[in-house]
């Protein structure tokens, strides 16, 4: 073997293998909590009631931590990891402990710093040496609980002091606590190797469960000659610590480490692709997909969609010269419906919007019976609801196709009307609804089990008839791109007056509101469809502003989900009201970022 | 003073540690009365999640369970029945 060969051997180092993944980055030494400070040891009998009120405050104040760390691991690791915490909620009530404690304090005049430390230390020790090795790592729980105390006693801040700003980093630290583990954010830690601590340890599983990898077995001596900042690498797998690392392994390691990455953001996806929308306190929001067509809707299906929000019926026949008869409609909706359900990880829900013609979506089809589509004025002018008006037979037929393929895929379909401005509109196409369903229960085909018919909400006129139009329909989706555009009187496809739509405007924000009001007085559930509805930041801002179903774009859903479950309903709503106090889309987002 | 006593056997499988340790003594805290349980040579409080934990009892291990106090009967069968029925975890 030579030299160089040597070198390199003694330049990785075989430790304890406590948590999976490679990290490589600079060093972040930290103080270990375990370390005795200076303290009185002897006390006088009168200080004795003193030092019980002192050591009973800490305890208070220990307890009111672990209970925070205990609703913050439950809510951002898991209900499992938590009840770690409920263990060390009992032993800072322990009878024995304390007995313990206070016989030192009172029979051997000891101050509450050195009685408890006693306590501590000798409990732990004999936890320490239980034969069995899971019961023998409580003994972490004890010395958790007991130094937590202790530094309430020393009024002393937080163990961790030392942080310069050098970016993610490997924590190199004698001892990792429990709470200590679970307060790491994940974001700042890229790895720890500690010299105590075994597998089964509290901090190791919290470890695993977030995924930080971990070796513990680090020489003390080694540990003395570490420095912030220095170059480490650990391989929790295998239970390695590179202490000098040539290029290749740099490289090597670097490109294990971004597979890592990669891996856990496709595991995250995976994650919430099987979770339902909520809030971190577990508040429902439907998540919905809007889809065009059947690749959309499997797409939607397998990335966790609740049901679709907005089905585009123009994908069907959006290019075609001649318009398809109610057979075509039939077979492309069943074909879309069953998509969906095949994959569907929650219900089989579909809201399809009937035929939104006009304006941005022309539709060569319709050119025979309408005539040509150059009006001066297309976004003001014969588009959604008005060409069912003006041309029944295709409402009638579209409608027919939609329950028919609903029927036969046995989906839960729920229709809803494009661009309605006025209340005799609404009621017209509710008539031709209500006659189709009748025509078709008397040729036979059963219906779906119940049809909800809703309207969308893409006007100013419809916003102020919302009491009207909730007395009238089921539900209320909200067209947020196209009440936009009408809210502001701006064209959102004319360049020139692009600059009037940023993400949000007051005005925007306001008619939300007031339809989410009236709706809920009346009972109607409200959805957004639209960008809005996507947006990760004013998304859970439309749920706290009372928005039941948010209807995004397939890639969106596990990305708004997760935005969701970042805080509780009540944060959402605090700050979705006080966005309406705004009087600038400038204000809006300034409000956004401080709260 | 009722004095109660009994035996149960532990069946689930990790034993009487973490969790069902926790669930043991956050149910004895509910009793007015002394609780003392005896596996083998050792003796335990009960109420002390120290003491309990430092039992070591694992599956197949017999607990005697020994009460003092006016809600003595309950709260043996209280815990019996916790164990009994593997602490709601299988």
């Amino acid at each position: 073997m030579t030299d160089n060969e040597t070198g390199r051997l003694s330049d990785i180092l075989r430790v304890l293998p406590i948590s999976p993944g490679i990290a490589l980055g600079p060093v972040l030494l930290l103080k270990s909590a375990s370390e005795p400070g200076g303290y009185a040891r002897r006390i006088e009998k009168e200080q004795v009631a003193h030092e019980r009120q002192r050591l009973q405050a800490a305890i208070d104040a220990a307890e009111g931590e672990i209970d925070e760390l205990r609703r913050q691991v439950a809510r951002n690791v898991g209900s499992a990891e938590a009840e770690i915490f409920s263990a060390q909620q009992l032993m800072l009530r322990d009878p024995e402990l304390l007995d313990e404690v206070e016989a030192l304090m009172t029979n051997q005049l000891v101050s509450a710093e050195a009685a408890w430390s006693e306590t501590i230390a000798k409990q732990s020790a004999e936890m320490a040496s239980l034969p069995d090795p899971t019961l023998a790592a409580r003994a972490a729980d004890v010395r958790d609980i007991g130094a937590r105390v202790l530094s309430h006693l020393q009024a002393q801040g937080a163990v961790m002091e030392e942080n310069p700003d050098q970016g993610p980093s490997l924590i190199v630290t004698y001892d990792l606590t429990p709470s200590q583990t679970a307060r790491l954010d994940p974001a700042d830690i890229l790895g720890i190797c500690t010299v105590e601590g075994g597998p089964t340890t509290h901090a190791a599983i919290i470890a695993r469960a977030l995924e930080i990898p971990a070796v513990a077995g680090l020489d003390a001596q080694m540990l003395a000659e570490l420095r912030t900042g220095q170059e480490l690498a650990i391989d929790g797998e295998r239970g390695l610590i590179y202490l000098k690392l040539d290029d290749a392994q740099r490289a090597a390691l670097s490109a294990a480490m971004d597979e890592q990455l990669r891996s856990k953001r496709m595991r995250d996806t995976a994650r919430w692709r099987t979770r339902p929308g909520e809030t971190a306190d577990g508040r429902s929001v439907l998540i919905y997909a809007n889809v065009g067509d059947s690749e959309g809707a499997r797409a939607a299906a397998e990335a966790g969609a609740q049901g679709i929000g907005l089905l585009r019926t123009e994908f069907l026949f959006g290019q075609r010269a001649t318009f398809p008869t109610e057979q075509d409609e039939f077979a492309g909706y069943l074909d879309l419906f069953q998509s969906f359900a095949r994959q569907a990880r929650f219900q089989k829900i579909i809201v399809a919007r009937t035929l939104d013609a006009g304006a941005d979506k022309p539709f060569p089809a319709l050119e025979p019976l309408i005539g040509n589509w150059h009006e001066a004025n297309p976004a003001l002018g014969l588009r959604g609801a008005r060409i069912h008006l003006l041309h029944e037979e295709l409402l009638r037929q579209q409608l027919r196709a939609l329950l028919r393929a609903a029927s036969e895929a046995q989906i839960e379909l729920h229709i809803m009307f494009p661009m309605i401005a006025t209340l005799a509109e609404t009621r017209r196409m509710k008539l031709v609804l209500a006659e189709v369903r009748q025509a078709l229960s008397d040729e036979g085909v059963s219906p779906t089990p119940e049809v909800r018919v809703g309207v969308m909400i893409e006007t100013p006129a419809a916003v102020w008839l919302a009491d009207a139009l909730a007395r009238e329909v089921d539900f209320f989706s909200i067209g947020a791109n196209d009440l936009f555009q009408y809210t502001l009187a701006a064209d959102r496809t004319n360049s020139r007056v692009m600059g009037l739509f940023g993400p949000l405007e007051p005005s925007l924000w306001r008619s939300i509101n007031h339809v989410i009001q009236v709706a809920r007085a009346h009972g109607r559930p409200v959805a957004v469809c639209g960008e809005i509805a996507a947006d990760v930041h004013y998304g859970p801002l439309l749920a706290g502003l009372g928005i039941a179903e948010l209807s995004v774009s397939p890639p969106a859903l596990t990305r708004i989900k997760e935005a969701l479950h970042q805080h509780e309903m009540a944060y959402w709503q605090a700050k979705a009201s006080k966005l309406l106090h705004a009087e600038t889309a400038a204000e809006m987002e300034e409000m956004l970022k401080h709260v | 003073m009722p004095v109660v006593e009994n035996t149960v056997v532990i069946t689930n499988k990790i034993g009487l540690h973490a969790r069902p340790a926790t669930l043991f003594v956050q149910s004895a805290a509910r009793f007015h009365s002394r609780i003392q349980v005896r596996c083998g040579e050792k003796y335990a409080n009960a109420k002390s999640i120290v003491g309990i934990l430092k039992l070591g009892a694992s599956q197949g291990a017999t607990l005697v369970i020994h009460a003092e106090g006016e809600d003595a009967s309950e709260a043996v069968q209280a815990l019996v029945a916790l164990v009994e029925n593997k602490f709601d975890e299988e």
